[in-house]
C-alpha cells in the first residue's frame, strides 16, 4: 500500500504527533514506537498486508488530522479508528464474513513468493546468512518434538537469563529477520531472472 | 481479555464477534503485555497446525482466514521451514537423521528419502510381517499387535521382505511436501511410514492412505511404540506397490474411528 500523496507526512504533523504522544521527547519516541508497533500489529493479526505499510499510512492520517486541527481527546482511540477505517478500505468489505462464504483460498505461499526450490535455496543462505548466535538460538528454539518443546524452550530461557516471553520476542525478531531476507532474496532472484 | 490464550485464539481466527474484537483492541494498544500474549497464542496456533494438531473445524478455519494472508502464509512456512533445519542441523539425535537400529533378525535402515544414497540392506523386522497380495485393488495388511504377536509371521525359510522406513514431516503446510519427498528404493517390498506422535495419542489403533483425488490405496493397523530417541512413534507397513509417485494424505485414527492426525505424503518417482 503506498503512501497517499494527500496524507504525506510533514515534519509540521510528526511534530504535533510527538507533542501529543508525551511532553518529554524521549517518552513520546516510545510511545510512538509503541504506538506504530500495536499498528503493525492490528493490521498484521487483521491480515492486512504489508502490515508496516498499513501502518504508517494510519500515522500520514493521523498527523494529517491533527494538522487540519481535528479535536482529539484519545490519540490511541482515534488512531485505532482511522485504522479500522483503512482496513475497510482495503478489504472493501466488513471486517468479518461468515466462514461459510469465505472463499476457498489457496494455502501455500503465492507466485509473488517464487518456486519452492527458489525459496528453499533462499532460506538456506538466510539462515547461514544470520549471527551464529541467532542461528543457533531459533534452530535450538525449534528443536525437539511437540511434547518436548515446552522443557526446551524452558531451559533456553534460563540459559539466557531470559524468561519465556522475552525469549520468544527474541525468537521472533530473529525469524522476521529471516523472512525479510528470503524475500528480498527471492525478488532479487526474480529480478536477475 | 487480560491475556487470555483462548480469546486470543479466537481473535487470530476472526472467531470473535466485532464488539469482543474491539474490546481486545483497546486492551493491546493500551497494555504491551496483551500484545504479547496475542503474539504467543499465535506462534502456538500456528505450530499446532504445523504439527497436526488442530481440529478440523479448527483447521479449516485457520486455513481460510489466517492463511488468506500471503504474510501469514510466509510466516508459516519460515516457521515450518526452521523446524526442519533445526531436526536435521541440531544437536539432538533425531529420527530424521540417518539410523542404524538393529533388531533381533535383521537390521532396518531408516532415514530421511534424502539420504537415499546410503546403501539399503535387505532387512527384516522381528515380529512384523506382510505379504503382497496380487489382484485386489485395496487390501490390509496381515494384523500386527504391539506386543508382538503376529500369527502371519515368515517362515525362517522364506525371503525376508525388504522394508525401507520413511519419516513422515511433520508439516502440513501443502505446498512445501515436495522438499520432503519419498523416493522408494528399487526391489522395496514394504514401506514402513513413521510418524511422531504425541504420547497422549498412544491409542492409535488404524491408519488409511488416501490419493489427494480421493481414491483410497491402503488401510490398516498402526504400531505405536514409545520411549524411542524421537519419543512416540506411530509406524505403518504399507506395500511399497501400493504407493506410485503421487500425493497422499494419511489419516490415523483410535479404536473408535475417531482421526487422531491427518498427514501429508509426497511419493516421487525414482
Amino acid at each position: 500500500m503506498s503512501r497517499v500523496g494527500t496524507d504525506a507526512l510533514t515534519p509540521a504533523s510528526f511534530g504535533l504527533l510527538i507533542e501529543r504522544l508525551d511532553a518529554d521527547p524521549d517518552r513520546a519516541a516510545e510511545e510512538y514506537e509503541r504506538l506504530r508497533r500495536s499498528l503493525v500489529r492490528f493490521f498484521d493479526w487483521r491480515g492486512a498486508w504489508p502490515a508496516d505499510e498499513c501502518a504508517d499510512a494510519t500515522i500520514d492520517r493521523l498527523c494529517r488530522r491533527l494538522e487540519d486541527g481535528t479535536a482529539v481527546d484519545d490519540l490511541r482511540a482515534f488512531a485505532r479508528g482511522i485504522a479500522r477505517m483503512l482496513l475497510h478500505e482495503r478489504q472493501r468489505g466488513p471486517a468479518f464474513s461468515p466462514i461459510d462464504e469465505a472463499k476457498a483460498l489457496p494455502i501455500e505461499p503465492g507466485p509473488e513468493d517464487g518456486p519452492a526450490e527458489q525459496r528453499h535455496a533462499c532460506f538456506d543462505r538466510c539462515l547461514d546468512a544470520l549471527p551464529a548466535d541467532s542461528r543457533a538460538l531459533v534452530l535450538d528454539y525449534y528443536q525437539g518434538d511437540r511434547s518436548d518443546k515446552i522443557a526446551n524452550r524452558r531451559r533456553l530461557a534460563a540459559a539466557a537469563g531470559l524468561s519465556d516471553n522475552p525469549l520468544r520476542s527474541r525468537v521472533q525478531r530473529i525469524r522476521d529477520r529471516l523472512e525479510r531476507c528470503v524475500r528480498d532474496c527471492v525478488a532479487s532472484a526474480d529480478g536477475e531472472a | 481479555m487480560s491475556a487470555d490464550p483462548q480469546t486470543a485464539r479466537r481473535y487470530l481466527l476472526r472467531e470473535t464477534s466485532e464488539e469482543e474484537s474491539l474490546e481486545i483492541e483497546r486492551e493491546y494498544f493500551a497494555d504491551q503485555r496483551v500484545q504479547e500474549a496475542i503474539a504467543t497464542a499465535e506462534d502456538t496456533l500456528i505450530e499446532d497446525y504445523l504439527d497436526g494438531a488442530l481440529a478440523g473445524d479448527e483447521r479449516t478455519r485457520f486455513e481460510r482466514t489466517y492463511l488468506a494472508s500471503a504474510g501469514h502464509r510466509r510466516r508459516v512456512d519460515t516457521i515450518r521451514r526452521l523446524q526442519q533445519a533445526a531436526s536435521t542441523r541440531g544437536t539432538a539425535p533425531s529420527v530424521d537423521q540417518v539410523a542404524i537400529k538393529e533388531r533381533r533378525s535383521g537390521r532396518i535402515t531408516s532415514g530421511r528419502a534424502l539420504a537415499l544414497a546410503l546403501a539399503a540392506t535387505v532387512v527384516l523386522a522381528a515380529g512384523v510381517a506382510t505379504w503382497m497380495r496380487s489382484g485386489s485393488h485395496r487390501e490390509s495388511t496381515p494384523p500386527v499387535s504391539s506386543a508382538g504377536h503376529d500369527a502371519s509371521a515368515p517362515r525362517a525359510t522364506e525371503a525376508a521382505p525388504r522394508v525401507f522406513a520413511f519419516t513422515v514431516p511433520r508439516m502440513t503446510l501443502r505446498g512445501a511436501a515436495d522438499e520432503a519427498a519419498l523416493v522408494i528404493p528399487p526391489d522395496t517390498a514394504i514401506v514402513r511410514l513413521e510418524i511422531g506422535i504425541d504420547a497422549a495419542a498412544r491409542d492409535i489403533t488404524r491408519g488409511a492412505i488416501r490419493s489427494v483425488e480421493g481414491n483410497d490405496v491402503w488401510d490398516g493397523p498402526v504400531r505405536v511404540t514409545t520411549g524411542a530417541p524421537a519419543g512416540t512413534v506411530a509406524s505403518l507397513d504399507v506395500p511399497a506397490a501400493r504407493l506410485r509417485p503421487d500425493d497422499y494424505i494419511i489419516t490415523v485414527t483410535t479404536a473408535e474411528r475417531v482421526e487422531a492426525g491427518r498427514y501429508a505424503l509426497h511419493v516421487r518417482a525414482r
